[in-house]
């Protein structure tokens, strides 16, 4: 059955992880960045849930993993958001491509 | 014949919510405003949250959206909101670069697919008692639950610490 099969599940989770990953080489600013971090994330999640459900006689330690993940994952998107906004409020800008003050 | 409509209901919103994770996600990265882009994040959150109910996880699925949709997206938009400048929006032109994340991710999914294949499926979902999760917190795995309490509070001292340096008013 379509619905349930973890086929299905696991295709998602890398498109989702794919995508993030695009993201993150292309968006032009840090807050780009930080959207494409949280989908790959994502996609991390969605597959562990998935192996945990299917995989394994017993899900609950997977689907702990995964509150864990979204805990973790709420904790970098502050420090992320407050390097942003340090980073804007000293060089006006957070382009990418624009912070290269160390590069040689 | 009513068993079938309802599956086929059944099916149609299953496969809204691999459109929404997958869309949603797409439009996120590839957006050129940043508010397009949040909105593809939030609607791509949601399309996972309803995944992980479909997997048999209502405490999952409801952590999903209280967690990221109620907190770590409106952070998000706070961030839109603070940092906003012309002339920086949207994706780099892709070159021959954009094809190292799809070759990487097809490596990984005929890895992943091929082990699963010769592994015997042993679980399928289905609603189970998730009371035990708060068991298994207390007990089992206390430590990395507190120390994920230091991490968030420690975390969110240090964004306010860092976005408060070389305040200029």
């Amino acid at each position: 059955m379509l619905t349930n099969n973890v086929t299905v599940y696991v295709i998602v989770a890398h498109a989702l992880f794919g995508i993030g990953l695009y993201g993150i080489m292309f968006r032009r600013t840090l807050i780009g960045f930080l959207i494409s971090l949280e989908l790959l994330l994502q996609g991390v999640g969605l597959n562990f849930m998935a192996f945990g459900t299917y995989l394994t006689p017993d899900p609950m330690p997977s689907r702990l993993i995964t509150l864990f993940i979204i805990g973790i994952a709420a904790a970098e998107a502050a420090v992320f958001l407050g390097i942003a906004v340090a980073v804007f409020r000293n060089y006006q800008t957070i382009a990418v491509d624009k912070l290269n003050r160390l590069k040689g | 014949m009513f068993e079938q409509l309802i599956f086929k209901i059944y099916l149609i919103a299953f496969g809204l919510l691999v459109v929404m994770a997958i869309g949603g996600g797409i439009v996120a990265v590839a957006a050129r405003s940043l508010i397009y882009c949040f909105f593809g994040l939030v609607v791509a959150l949601l399309g996972v949250a309803g995944l992980y109910y479909h997997l048999g996880s209502p405490l999952v699925a409801v952590m999903q959206v209280m967690i990221y949709i109620g907190a770590v997206c409106v952070a998000i938009a706070f961030g839109i909101s603070l940092t906003r400048k012309a002339g920086e929006e949207g994706v780099k032109p892709p070159g021959i670069k954009a094809a190292i994340p799809l070759v990487l991710v097809l490596f990984m999914l005929g890895a992943t697919l091929r082990g699963i294949a010769v592994r015997q499926l042993s679980g399928t979902a289905v609603k189970v008692d998730e009371s035990v999760i708060g068991w298994m917190l207390l007990g089992e795995y206390l430590l990395p639950f507190e120390i994920i309490s230091i991490l968030l509070t420690v975390a969110v001292i240090g964004a306010v610490t860092v976005a408060l340096i070389n305040r200029r008013y």
